[in-house]
């Protein structure tokens, strides 16, 4: 049987959009699973990255805002964006 | 004597070309692909191989040209200044080779097969981060309605006196994506490669040119001023990450579960790019593994990818109606697509409190990551605070997926 063009656009698009909400449901299935059963690795992820910003990267940026703004800039906190 | 000066003149291309100038026509167009690609910098690592390859199978006698196969699958050929009729696939490799030149060698082994597309997307996959997606899951549902671009110009190009076959492989240029329009091509109308392979990758190259064009249309300066952070503050995201690595390794795993149960026709693009993904994601224990499949086969695949479907481009292949048609059905596809992720964001916008910028519906598109970065300079045009580069990016990582699925479904129902 073949089939039409306008049917194949219905089934086509009704597909993807199937998958996608699929993937996003599922997705968010897997994020509520990994934080209530492994949530630990990420906050030690997280930990290291703080402590990896504090030295070294700090003072780098610190120099920088300090060479930029003539001394009158101060940096309060870094984030990442 | 003058008859070696004979003999030396028919031994060069310059009296094939005499006799055919329309050869000049892609030598011209070489040249402006390869402009485009060295000098404008679009998508240089494809259109640079593709270009170099469209002008070597142009010269007569050099034997680059790729020989495209008829419905039976006969090759015409002149060997030993004897016509040949031969069938391609029931021809060995070294015969291949040998008769018909190393570029169609190139072509029928790897290209023709359907071996480089999937391994170029296990590449994509090890370059893709899908965090931004994850952190904005709803939003990748704006990846589908940019796919509306495919099945629109499907009808349209259907109507246009293109087969079916032929107007899935056009319309596959509105997902943005050059190896899922070339994987699709090969399944349903092989013998339009070459000018929708170059279409789409132009088209792909051209995004900072379509993108603005088609948001100028669509979107009103309310709609692009929508600041997404503020937008996030005002209607927070419940949801926090305490294990982004573990997820990030699951979820290309459970991806591919879902689309093969889905959609089996997309698993060789979709698993590739997932497991592309996983051996990034995974760390250190595959770092070898995915060092390859992000640099050294990815690159290799690349160049004979270019090169053969720029072989693809001979003056019989190329100058003809149906490439004009390519050419602007493509664009159709392209702009539709657009359009169509920016109309999702619209309706979506009626209904919601949380307001979202159409720019981000314009990213389904694919074409990762330059859709983004454009819709992201628009929108610090418009509000020079309205970063959106993180939340395009989630519409765009899941546009991929979405084009692959899209041509799953177009080689299940018309190859």
């Amino acid at each position: 049987m073949e089939i039409s063009v306008w049917t194949l656009l219905v089934v086509g698009l009704g597909t993807v959009f199937c998958a996608l909400l699929l993937i996003i449901g599922m997705g968010n299935l897997l994020i509520s699973v990994i934080n209530r059963f492994f949530p630990e690795e990420e906050q030690k992820a997280q930990a290291t990255a703080v402590a990896a910003v504090a030295p070294n990267i700090k003072a780098a940026i610190e120099s920088a805002v300090n060479t930029i703004t003539g001394g009158k800039g101060k940096v309060e906190s870094i984030e990442k964006i | 004597m003058s008859e070696i000066f004979e003999r030396i003149y028919n031994m060069t291309a310059i009296s094939n070309i005499i006799a055919e100038p329309q050869f000049l026509i892609m030598y011209a167009l070489a040249f402006l692909l390869l402009y485009l690609g060295i000098k404008k910098q679009y998508e240089p690592l494809l259109l640079i191989p593709i270009a170099f390859g469209v002008l070597i199978a142009n010269f007569p006698g050099g034997g680059m040209g790729v020989l495209g196969a008829d419905g039976e699958g006969l090759v015409h050929y002149t060997k030993d200044g004897v016509e040949m009729a031969k069938n391609v696939y029931e021809m060995s490799l070294p015969e291949i080779a040998h008769d018909l030149g190393i570029m169609n060698f190139i072509y029928y082994a790897l290209i023709k097969s359907g071996l480089l597309p999937p391994i170029i997307f296990m590449g994509v996959g090890a370059l893709t981060d899908f965090g931004p997606m994850l952190r904005n899951l709803k939003l990748a549902i704006f990846g589908a309605g940019a796919q509306f671009g495919i099945f629109a110009v499907l009808i349209i190009a259907s109507y246009c006196g293109f087969t079916m076959q032929e107007a899935g492989s056009l319309a596959i240029i509105g997902g943005a994506d050059g190896p899922t329009a070339i994987f699709t091509t090969i399944k349903l109308a092989p013998h339009l490669l070459g000018p929708i392979a170059i279409a789409a990758y132009s088209y792909m190259a051209l995004v900072p040119v379509i993108i603005p064009l088609v948001v100028k249309l669509t979107c009103s300066e309310k709609e692009l001023k929508i600041n997404m952070k503020e937008q996030d503050r005002l209607y927070p995201n419940a949801k926090e990450f305490k294990n982004m690595r573990a997820l990030k390794i699951i979820f290309p795993i459970a991806t591919t579960t879902v689309v093969a149960i889905l959609v089996p026709t997309a698993v060789p693009l979709v698993g590739m790019l997932m497991f592309g993904n996983l051996i990034k994601e995974v760390g250190a224990n595959t770092s070898r593994i995915f060092d390859a499949a992000s640099n050294a086969i990815m690159n290799s695949a690349t160049i004979f990818l270019g090169l053969s479907v720029g072989a693809t481009m001979t003056v019989d292949a190329f100058l003809n109606l149906q490439t004009i048609g390519i050419v602007v059905g493509g664009f159709f596809a392209f702009g539709l697509s657009i359009f169509g992720g920016i109309l999702l964001v619209k309706i979506f916008n009626l209904f919601s409190k949380k307001k979202i910028n159409p720019l981000i519906g314009a990213t389904g598109l694919s074409a990762v990551p330059m859709a983004s970065r454009v819709a992201n300079d628009i929108a610090l045009k418009y509000d020079p605070r309205n970063h959106v580069l993180n939340y395009c990016m989630s519409s765009n990582v899941s546009g991929v997926i979405g084009s692959a699925v899209a041509a799953g479904i177009l080689i299940a129902f018309l190859g």
